[in-house]
Parts: C-alpha cells; sequence; structure tokens
C-alpha cells in the first residue's frame, strides 16, 4: 500500500499541511494540499473553481477571526452604513449632475441661446411673447392663446386649477422647447459626424493633393537644394583656410546635395519624410548663417495638424457630449445606479461633484460660442445683404416691383416684402433658412476670393500663405463634399418625397380643400398639409426623406433588376451601377467642378422630376378624374379607418410578402415579357436585348391602305427587296400583297457598362455588319447629351473598352422615347391590375366576411358606405399572392422545388420545442396580465378612488392634481418598478430560452417574470379586503362607505410598511456581513468532500 | 543536493517512480542531478507502426513553475511526424497549457494539469506516434504526405529509423 501523496506535489501529508480531498476523485488523486490547490487555482484562473478532472465544484468555507465577537457591534455596522450611504450619495448626485448636465441642460441651453441670439439679430422679442420670461421659454409659440383656448375647452362646470394651466404649459415648453433643442443637437451631432467623416475621406483622396499641388505648386525640394547650394558656397569660402573637420563637413553635405537631386526625380507626395529628415540634418549641424531663414523651408506635413481651427474643436467637444450622450442611454438600461456609476468609471468619468459642474459651465460656454458662429454671424451677414439690397431697390423703384406682386399675393411675395421692406419683420422659419442660406453664401464666396487671392502671386506659394491656403483648402474641400452629398443624400430625396406627397394625394384625399384654424377653405394637393398631426416641419421632412429614399432606391432596385437580368450589357453604360469600380463617389465629388456637378443633379432632378409627375401622378390624377363622378368617386379616394390598425395590417401583410423570391421571380418573368414585346414591336430587339432578330431588319410594304390596316398578308423575308422594287413587284405580281423592305444600319455600341467616357465618344458610327466603317469622316467627336465636359483627365481604375455591333433602325431616338413609354403603359397595366384587383376581391371579402360575422360592421360598410381600404387591400394582396403561390406550387417541378417540399413531415420533437417556446410565452404574458391586475388594482383601489373619497371629485379618469402625482409616484414604488423589472428580466429570459435547447423549467420561468410575487402582493392586499369589502356590502353597508374605501389603502400601507422591514432588515444584513467580511476574516480552507463507498 | 521548490520536490518524486518502473520502451531521467528542468528521454518506436525499432532521443525541458505550467518536448533531431513540427518540438493537447481554450478545440481535460505526470505525458507521445491527429497538424507537409501518400511517408520514416541506427 503506497502512502497517500499530493496529486499536484507529489508530497505526502504533514503536521502543517494536511491531505485534503475536496472533490469526487478517487484513488491516485484523491489528494491534495490546500496549498497547492489554491496555487493552481490562482495559476489556472478559471472563472469557476472546479476540480479538473471530476468537474465538482470546491467547497470553500470562510475562516473568520476566533475573536470575532458572536455579534457585530452595532457602531461598526453603523459606520460602515454612514460610509455606504454617503459614497452612494456622492456617486447618485454626481450622476444625477451629469444626467442633467447632458439630458436636460444641454438642449435647454442651445435653445435659451439661439433664441437670445434670435433678439440680437431681430432687435426685439417676439411678437407673440413680449414679457422676456414666456419669450424665453417658448420662443415664437404663441402660449397665451393656446391657455386661453385650452382653459375654455377644459372648462366644463369645474374651475381650471392653475396646476392644470402650469401642466399644459410645462406640457408646451416640452414640446417647442426641449424637444426642438434635442432635434437641433442630434443634426448637430448628425452633420459634424458627417462633416468629420467626409474630411478624413477627402484628405486621404490621391485627388486632394493633386489639386492641392496645382493650385499652390508643389513644394519645392529645389529650394532646399539651392538653402544647400548657398550653405556649402559659404563653407567652401571658409574652408579654404580652415582645419580637416570642416572639409569632412562639405563633404558630407555634398552627398547630401546629390541625395536631393535624386529626391527631385522621385514622386513629390512621399519625399516629405526624407525633407524632414534633411531639415533636421541640417539644423543639427547648425551650419545656416543667420541670413539663411529656416522658417521659409516650411512642412507639408502641417496638413494632419492643421485641424486646430474653430470648426474641428467644436466637433471635438460635440463628441463627447455624444458619447457622454450615449452613456447617459444605457444608464436607462442598467440595472442600478452602482453598476453605472463603474461603468462611467470605466470610461474615465470621474463620479465626484465637480466634474460635472464643470462640464455644464463648459457645454454651455462651448453652446454659446458655437451659435454665435455657425448662427448669429451668418444669420447677420444675410441681414446685411438684404438691408443693402433693400435700399438699392428703394432706390431704384419700390413700387414697381411692389405693383407687380401685391396682386398675386403668393407666398413668396409676403417673402419679399418681410426681408427687403420691413422695418422691424417677424421671421418666419423660412425666411431666416433664407438668410442663413444667404449668410452662408457670403462667407463662401469670401473663402473662396481670399483663397484666390493667396494663390494668384507666382507659384509655388510659400510661407504663411501656404500654411492658411493648406488649411482653407481643406476646409472648403470638405465643405464642398459635404454640399454636394447633402443634396444627393437629403435634398434630392425630400424633393422626391414632396413631389411624391403630390402624386399620392389624389388617392387619399377625400376633398381638396381644408379648412384652415380661421375658418377659411384653403386649397389642398398635397397629402400632408391635410393631417393637423404632419403639420410640423420636421416630421414632414422626415416623412418626405424617408418615402423619397423609398423610391428613389426602388427605383434603382428595379434598374439594377433589368440592367442584370433583362438588357444587353452597355445598353445602361451612361447610369453608373453600383458595383463598378469606377464609381469613386469621394473623389468624383471632390475633383470634379462644383458647376458641373450641380448641373449633373439638375439634370437628374428633372428625369425624376418627369418620372414621377407623369409617370405616377399623371396615373393618380387621371384616374381621380376619370373615377369621380357627381355622387363622389367609386374607388377614390382610399378610407382607412384607424392609423394605427392599417400600420399593424401593412405591417403584417408586407412581411408575408417580402422576400419571397418566387414572387420576385414572377416580377421578373413579367418585365422580360414586357421588354420582349415593346423592343420587338420598336425593332429595338438587338440593341436593348441583344437579341438580333433578321425580321426587324427592316419594315413591311403592304399593297395598299387596307392591306396596311389588315397587315396580315406576310412578306416573304429571305428576298428583301428596295421600296421601288417592291412597288415593281406590286404592279407584276399580283399575289404579292406585302414586302419586307430593310433599313437602318448597324452601329458600334458599347459592349459592358463599365466603359469609359472617353471610348464612347468612338462609339455609336455606323458600320457594316463585318465592323467596317461606312463613312470614314464620320466619327462621332461632338459630345453628345450624357456626356459633360470634364476638366479632369478622368482617371478610371478599369474600364471594359469593347464594342459590339448591333442593329439601329431608323428614326432611333425617337423609338427610345416609345420603348419608355410603353414601359410606362405595362407598369401601368400591372400596378393598376394587382391594387385594383386586391382593392375589389379584399372589399368582397371583407362585406361577406362582417356579413357573417359582425353585423355592425357590415352596416357601416353596405349601408353608410364606410369603407375599410387598407385593410382590404392588404387582404386582397394576401389573396393574390396565395393564389400565385398556389399557381407556382402547381407548376411542375424543378429539382429546386422539391427541397422546398422537404420540411412539411411532422415531427414530434419540433412539436414540442414549439409547444414548449408558446408556454414559455403564455408564462410570461400570464405573468404580465397579473402584474397589470396588481398595478392597476393599487392605482384604482388604493391611490384614486380614496383621493376621489376625500376631496369629493366625482367619477372620472384619473384625476391628476398636486395632490394625486406625489402619492402615485410614491406607490409606483411597489407596482411599476418591480412590474418593469420582470418584464426587462423576462425578455432576457425569454430570449435565452428560446436560444438554447436546455432542460424546461416551468417554476423558473414564472419566478423569472415575477409571477409569485405577484400572486403574493395580490394575495396580501387585494384578497383579504377584498372579501371583507364583499362581507360589508353583504351587511349592507352603502359603497361609498368610508370604512370601505379606505381599507385598501390602509391594506397596502401595511403592505408597504412590512416590505420595508424586510428590506430594512436584508440591507442591515448585508452591511452585517460586508463588515463581518472586511474585519475578521482570516483566509478560507476547503471543505473535504465525503462520498459513501457504495457510489464508487 | 536537497531539492528546494515545489517543481524540484515533484520533480525528483517522479524521477524516483520513473526509475523504480518505468513503462516498456520509455526511458527518461534528468542530465544532470544538478538541473532537473531539463530531461533527456529514449522513445521506442511503437511496434507494427512505421517507426517500429526506432529510438528516438527527445528533451523535455520544464518551466520554473511545474507542475502548474506544463513542459515541452522537443525530438532531437526532429522527426517527421503530423503533430511535430520541423524543429523537432512535439503539438500534443496534453502539453498545453490548461485555461479557456480560445478555439474551443481540445476538451479542458485533455489539457495539462498537475494531475499529469512525466509518464503519461511520454506514454501519449508513443502513442501519438502510432496514430497521428491530423486534425491539429503541425508539421503540414508531413501531414498531406501522410493523407495523400502513405507508402511514402512509411518509406521516408524507414529510412530515418536506419538513419538513426547508423545502419
Amino acid at each position: 500500500m503506497e502512502v497517500n501523496t499530493c496529486r499536484i506535489c507529489r508530497g505526502e501529508a504533514t503536521r502543517t499541511q494536511p491531505l485534503l480531498h475536496p472533490c469526487k476523485c478517487r484513488g491516485s488523486i484523491k489528494y491534495i494540499h490546500q496549498e497547492c490547490l489554491l496555487e493552481w487555482l490562482r495559476h489556472s484562473n478559471k472563472s469557476s473553481e472546479k476540480c479538473d478532472i471530476c468537474n465538482t465544484q470546491y467547497k470553500f468555507r470562510i475562516i473568520y477571526d476566533p475573536e470575532m465577537p458572536s455579534r457585530i457591534p452595532f457602531l461598526l455596522v453603523w459606520f460602515k452604513l454612514i460610509q455606504i450611504l454617503s459614497s452612494g450619495a456622492i456617486k447618485s448626485v454626481s450622476i444625477a449632475l451629469y444626467i442633467n448636465c447632458l439630458v436636460l441642460q444641454v438642449p435647454l441651453y442651445w435653445k435659451f441661446a439661439g433664441r437670445i441670439y434670435t433678439w440680437a439679430i431681430d432687435g426685439q422679442l417676439p411678437a407673440k411673447n413680449p414679457t422676456f420670461l414666456s419669450a424665453l421659454l417658448f420662443g415664437e409659440y404663441d402660449i397665451r392663446s393656446y391657455i386661453e383656448s385650452a382653459a375654455s375647452a377644459l372648462d366644463t362646470g369645474f374651475e381650471v386649477s392653475s396646476f392644470q394651466l402650469s401642466l399644459l404649459k410645462l406640457r408646451k415648453f416640452f414640446e417647442y422647447t426641449y424637444f426642438s433643442g434635442i432635434r437641433y443637437i442630434f443634426i448637430a451631432i448628425a452633420v459634424h459626424i458627417a462633416l468629420f467623416i467626409e474630411h478624413e475621406w477627402v484628405i486621404r483622396d490621391e485627388g486632394f493633393q493633386k489639386l492641392l499641388l496645382r493650385k499652390i505648386g508643389s513644394e519645392p525640394s529645389a529650394k532646399l537644394v539651392d538653402l544647400l547650394q548657398q550653405t556649402l558656397h559659404a563653407q567652401r569660402g571658409d574652408g579654404n583656410n580652415n582645419n580637416e573637420e570642416a572639409t569632412a563637413n562639405l563633404e558630407r553635405l555634398e552627398t547630401l546635395a546629390r541625395a536631393i537631386r535624386d529626391l527631385q526625380d522621385e514622386n513629390i507626395n512621399n519625399n516629405n519624410n526624407n525633407n524632414e529628415a534633411l531639415r533636421n540634418a541640417i539644423n543639427a549641424r547648425n551650419i545656416f548663417n543667420d541670413d539663411v531663414n529656416i522658417g521659409e523651408a516650411d512642412d507639408e506635413d502641417d496638413l494632419s495638424e492643421g485641424e486646430d481651427d474653430d470648426e474641428w474643436f467644436q466637433q471635438d467637444i460635440d463628441h463627447d457630449e455624444m458619447d457622454a450622450e450615449v452613456a447617459a442611454l444605457a444608464e436607462a438600461n442598467a440595472d442600478g445606479g452602482g453598476g453605472f456609476g463603474d461603468l462611467l468609471e470605466l470610461f474615465g468619468i470621474n463620479l465626484n461633484i465637480k466634474t460635472p459642474i464643470f462640464l455644464m459651465f463648459v457645454s454651455d460656454f462651448v453652446i454659446s460660442a458655437y451659435l454665435f458662429l455657425i448662427y448669429l454671424i451668418p444669420h447677420m451677414l444675410g441681414n446685411l445683404f438684404f438691408s443693402v439690397a433693400g435700399m438699392g431697390i428703394r432706390l431704384v423703384n419700390s413700387s414697381v416691383i411692389r405693383s407687380l406682386i401685391s396682386p398675386m399675393r403668393f407666398p413668396a411675395s409676403n417673402i419679399y416684402i418681410n426681408l427687403f421692406e420691413a422695418e422691424h419683420p417677424h421671421y418666419s422659419l423660412a425666411e431666416r433658412i433664407i438668410l442663413l442660406t444667404i449668410g452662408y453664401a457670403i462667407i463662401a464666396f469670401g473663402i473662396y476670393r481670399f483663397m484666390k487671392v493667396l494663390v494668384k502671386g507666382k507659384k509655388p506659394v510659400m510661407g504663411t500663405p501656404r500654411k492658411i491656403y493648406k488649411i482653407l483648402f481643406e476646409v472648403s474641400s470638405t465643405a464642398k463634399v459635404f454640399f454636394i452629398f447633402s443634396i444627393e443624400i437629403f435634398f434630392f430625396p425630400v424633393y422626391c418625397g414632396w413631389l411624391l406627397d403630390f402624386c399620392v394625394a389624389p388617392l387619399v384625399l377625400p376633398q381638396f380643400t381644408r379648412k384652415s384654424p380661421s375658418g377659411v377653405d384653403t386649397f389642398v394637393v398635397l397629402v400632408s398639409s391635410y393631417y393637423d398631426s404632419l403639420q410640423e416641419t420636421y416630421l414632414r421632412v422626415l416623412m418626405y426623406w424617408s418615402s423619397g429614399t423609398l423610391y428613389m432606391l426602388l427605383f434603382a432596385l428595379f434598374v439594377g433588376m433589368v440592367r442584370t437580368n433583362i438588357l444587353r450589357p452597355g445598353v445602361l453604360f451612361f447610369i453608373r451601377s453600383p458595383d463598378d469600380p469606377n464609381a469613386r463617389l469621394i473623389h468624383d465629388a471632390l475633383v470634379k467642378p462644383l458647376m458641373l456637378q450641380l448641373s449633373r443633379i439638375y439634370l437628374s432632378a428633372k428625369v425624376y422630376t418627369g418620372f414621377i409627375i407623369i409617370g405616377i401622378g399623371g396615373v393618380t390624377w387621371g384616374l381621380r378624374h376619370i373615377l369621380s363622378t357627381t355622387k363622389g368617386t367609386i374607388f377614390l379616394p382610399i378610407q382607412s379607418s384607424s392609423v394605427f390598425f392599417d400600420i399593424i395590417l401593412c405591417v403584417l401583410a408586407t412581411r408575408s410578402l417580402v422576400s419571397q423570391q418566387w414572387a420576385l421571380e414572377y416580377c421578373q418573368l413579367y418585365w422580360t415579357r414586357v421588354f420582349e414585346i415593346s423592343c420587338h414591336k420598336l425593332r429595338l430587339s438587338h440593341f436593348i436585348l441583344g437579341k438580333p432578330i433578321s425580321q426587324e431588319r427592316g419594315y413591311t410594304v403592304y399593297r395598299n391602305i387596307f392591306q396596311t390596316i389588315m397587315a396580315t398578308a406576310q412578306p416573304d423575308f429571305t428576298s428583301p427587296v428596295s421600296y421601288r422594287q417592291a412597288q415593281e413587284i406590286f404592279k407584276s405580281n399580283p399575289n404579292v400583297n406585302a414586302c419586307f423592305v430593310p433599313d437602318g444600319n448597324y452601329i458600334r455600341a458599347p459592349d459592358s457598362d463599365t466603359v469609359s467616357r472617353k471610348f464612347v465618344k468612338k462609339l455609336f458610327v455606323s458600320v457594316t455588319k463585318d465592323d467596317k466603317l461606312l463613312t470614314a469622316a464620320e466619327i462621332n467627336t461632338a459630345p453628345s447629351a450624357y456626356e459633360t465636359p470634364s476638366s479632369e483627365a478622368e482617371d478610371e481604375l478599369s474600364t471594359d473598352n469593347s464594342y459590339t455591333i448591333v442593329y439601329r433602325p431608323p428614326h432611333f431616338k425617337m423609338r427610345c422615347l416609345a420603348l419608355i413609354c410603353m414601359l410606362w403603359v405595362f407598369a401601368v397595366i400591372i400596378t393598376m391590375a394587382v391594387t385594383f384587383g386586391a382593392l375589389l376581391s379584399g372589399r368582397m371579402i371583407l362585406i361577406v366576411a362582417s356579413y357573417t360575422a359582425d353585423s355592425k360592421l357590415y352596416d357601416a360598410m353596405v349601408k353608410r358606405q364606410y369603407r375599410f381600404d387598407i385593410p382590404c387591400l392588404a387582404i386582397g394582396l394576401l389573396l393574390e399572392f396565395t393564389l400565385l403561390y398556389q399557381f407556382d406550387q402547381g407548376r411542375p417541378q424543378q429539382q429546386l422545388g422539391n427541397q422546398r417540399n422537404a420540411g412539411n413531415e411532422f415531427r414530434f420533437d419540433q412539436f414540442q420545442e414549439r409547444f414548449r417556446k408558446e408556454l414559455t410565452y403564455v408564462c410570461v404574458i400570464g405573468s404580465f396580465l397579473l402584474w397589470a391586475l396588481w398595478v392597476q388594482g393599487v392605482h384604482i383601489l388604493c391611490v384614486d378612488r380614496p383621493i376621489r373619497f376625500l376631496f369629493n371629485t366625482p367619477d372620472g379618469p384619473f384625476i391628476v392634481d398636486k395632490f394625486s402625482i406625489p402619492v402615485h409616484f410614491l406607490v409606483s414604488f411597489w407596482t411599476f418598478l418591480p412590474f418593469i423589472y420582470y418584464v426587462m428580466n423576462s425578455t432576457r429570459f425569454v430570449r435565452i430560452e428560446n436560444n438554447n435547447d436546455g432542460e424546461f423549467d416551468i417554476a423558473r420561468i414564472l419566478s423569472a417574470c415575477g409571477f409569485y410575487q405577484a400572486l403574493i402582493n395580490i394575495a396580501i392586499v387585494v384578497v383579504p379586503t377584498a372579501s371583507l369589502n364583499f362581507y360589508l356590502s353583504y351587511l349592507g353597508k352603502p359603497a361609498d362607505d368610508s370604512r370601505r374605501i379606505y381599507m385598501f389603502p390602509l391594506a397596502y400601507f401595511f403592505f408597504i410598511v412590512a416590505k420595508s422591514i424586510h428590506e430594512a432588515y436584508r440591507f442591515y444584513s448585508r452591511v452585517n456581513d460586508q463588515v463581518k467580511n472586511e474585519r475578521y476574516v482570516r483566509g478560507r480552507a476547503i471543505e473535504n468532500v465525503e462520498i459513501s463507498d457504495n457510489e464508487q | 543536493m536537497a531539492p528546494r521548490s515545489t517543481a524540484q520536490k515533484r520533480l525528483l518524486k517522479e524521477y524516483q517512480q520513473l526509475a523504480r518502473d518505468a513503462p516498456p520502451g520509455i526511458v527518461a531521467g534528468p542530465v544532470s542531478e544538478d538541473d532537473l528542468f531539463k530531461w533527456e528521454c529514449l522513445l521506442e518506436g511503437p511496434p507494427d507502426t512505421p517507426y517500429e525499432n526506432g529510438v528516438f532521443p527527445a528533451t523535455l525541458s520544464f518551466p520554473k513553475d511545474y507542475p502548474l505550467s506544463p513542459p515541452s518536448l522537443k525530438f532531437d533531431p526532429p522527426l517527421l511526424h503530423p503533430n511535430i513540427y520541423a524543429d523537432g518540438t512535439v503539438c500534443i493537447s496534453i502539453l498545453h497549457p490548461s485555461g479557456e481554450d480560445p478555439n474551443q478545440y481540445e476538451r479542458p481535460e485533455e489539457r495539462w494539469s498537475p494531475v499529469q505526470s512525466i509518464e503519461k505525458i511520454l506514454l501519449s507521445v508513443m502513442s501519438m506516434l502510432a496514430e497521428p491527429n491530423p486534425e491539429s497538424g503541425a508539421n503540414i507537409d508531413a501531414c498531406k504526405l501522410w493523407r495523400d501518400n502513405r507508402a511514402e511517408y512509411n518509406s521516408q520514416i524507414k529510412k530515418h529509423v536506419r538513419e538513426s541506427l547508423g545502419l
């Protein structure tokens, strides 16, 4: 029998170090020293302290000081408590200050500063709020009339309390000041992030350096060489009568000079470092004479350091703010202040009182300076411009202009009068935007002129002007790219959305007039101007932007589908495809001249306008016009029952429709057929689709007009004739009714979408079928419509300059236009068929369904002509797609189809899995219902009804006043807070439960959702009181008996007291344990695991 | 010389154990009594494998915190084998330090723990010689050869064995 040894050190048991057996391992590895095990645990550094072999969790016993008193002295616990509370208080105050600073103060101060600047600009307070305080709080909003109207609306027999009024005011204050401030801050942050990213892109772009060097001339290495040569001369002069060291220096310098001469031949961009090193070398040797100015040799590297101008400084601050804001948002998710505090400290934010207050002052200062720069100065410049221009106009003769515009009274005339002629105008938002734009334009023009002046002299520009120019160039390049991008990404979609708004109006609006608040009918052609809820500017802009972006995206998807699946490659060579390697957006936006880019955007705006107004608006307005009768319209407008319900239905419908690959296949099939038909009719199959069809290479001549109209006679396509020959054949042979006369010719056309622009200029020349030029001189040199003259050499990365020979019929441009028109007609046909089919079938289904199920709905739909069109549309669309799907399934399946059906077998384990998930949801929802019952019960029975009884107010919705809100708030600590906690807990739980396929434990789910807690709460408070209540009513006590009313709050009060005592006791024992751990712990010891022999 | 540290104590114990009854085909021991952290061992090629009849010298280097950290084993001269690096270092899970495996590839119980011993390491290496594990290859060429051209692999090893024996 061997001696037992430690499984780590192989040592035996000693008096001080006995062998322990802390896990279930047996045999030679049963025993271990405590020291060895602890060292191994420290070393292996695992999250759980388990045996590596048998995975038993090691059990530890805390060793307390033998002198520990049996009860911890109360004083110690008390001090600990004070310590915890005070540090917690400082932490929470600090966190509160941070949150206050970022969430409240920054947006509010932003608005206040902006308003004060506005008054400074206007020289007066806003007309609607003449007092300083109300002007500060509500800005331009007319709070007094709102309060009056609200008061009169509320005034239904009861006196409107001042508290209610101040609540109303608070609401408007939040709407018009706080949320507006937040919106502005978000916009500012978004703009600055965009600016920052674009700045980074721009200065990394190769075109940037090239442009810059072209403007200011490349920094001459020659200059350095000159300097060297000068010193060399001087040295040589000295060196003649000097020692050897000087000669050695001289030689080294001459080597350097040679090296520099080599450098000059290299790429200029790469030699910065070399220059730098050289300069250092020269400085180190200190051989320059005093008259040689080192400062002139300016270094190329200050590009990267040039960010210290104001704007970028601002941006850094803003970033800080944003980060902190994100952290503040994260706080909402963190479950406790302590965790959040740790999180903040992790970010290097000190939780003391001083820092957040300092931060507040800094942010106020920054906001003031920022708004001064970006708001006040441009606005003042704009004002200056208009006052100067207004003076000029007055000098000329304003009455002429006045007589021109005043009879028409369109909105622009108001703006004109306000801007040019009013003495103390109150500007509207649009006017302020105009003023700001002009201010910015003036600044931009100033910078542009200044930059021109800077580079007017001979190149290269050196010294301070060079530095300034570099910074300005960086700013202006970024601004240019930002300007272009903001137009393309923001303003253009907004414009499209605005047009779409106009186009959708006839489908939705019941009539085209709307009562304005003043009672006058105004004419509306926009959907968004009809609804009151959309009158906020930012909402409308947001709506326009999203719908415009969606439209452009869909259009791009359509073009992409047509390009890849239907068209011959190279047809759409003038539209960049998204996967084109030459599409360098930043580079193009930076390098191409601004006016050229604007003209391109203008061109595409024209195209989009045409497409939307004619293509969509024409159809919708035409439909409205055609379908409207004297009684009203048959189909239009589409009525909606409730927006909320409709949105849910739409989401459901789109979820089932989108990402159905087979539906997209049918869509593609339709368009392929459409293209085939229309191209064949227009004889464009070869050009557009790349399918040479010999019958298209000419037209058919018929014997007479009758035959032309009938068009039944088939010409002999194998023997083409000329028109004159055809006439002769008709004369000679009476049986021939039609002849085939070829015309048109072959041209060279690009064979790929990534063709280079220069190459395209050489294409589109007439050739024979064998690619021989028909006329040698006919090379098209004039720029075509889509080709724009560019000052830049277009350095495209990779182009596929190949061409193909395709047939071009005569009147080619007209045929292309006709093709577009035909495509449009087909698009209209399919859209109308789908939507009207859906609408009609959906209405029918709904009417039938309501007839059988819901008589009220049936009455509303049939008798009162009230239509639920959006649900009908959704139902109809679903029906159509289901039919199409059935048709698709019924088709003879290819090999792909078999896979589709493979998963349809019934499998029990799947069913079980599903059942579990459903059961989880049932548990969660059941618990929530219970909690809702608890919350509602407490707030009605224990708060609202007693207060009502106390103040003798009649029944109605929840009382909201000075007294009830704090009480509800207090009570919510035991109602809403745990409810929210359990909701968050259970969402996390449900997510985990859905992911793992571990064992299923209903009890765990229920306790995670707080089911038992809610049950206990209700059992303690509601059940006894309710039963007592029932008993009292059984005895015949009236319902408004004070005993019955106050019973619930009393029960709830005892419940709260019991809860609080329980919590306090738990807290106390926790602190007790903490004290114990801090003061008396001497270490820990491993517990042996004893297992009986028969278990082995 | 009296053992001082835990590592030295344990190494001495293991040496005594191995000297008392070593498994067949394995000879191992410290290079010198002064330095217990450097061991030399001789491994016999397992029978019925191409390594049969070969005797392969290898060195075991122990870290100062042995047995908390595993030793490293290096064949000198290097051996052609999918799990042996070109310089002779053996790549086998028992020689990998324990802890959370970043790749989740080896199970924790396969890796080094102080419960393991030199004897077990050498036995594992012997069985590794008999059955290479191509999934955690250390020598790509050997892996390819072993997988694609077993005959060539076997003949190369036999040649190596003959050379090592001085034939």
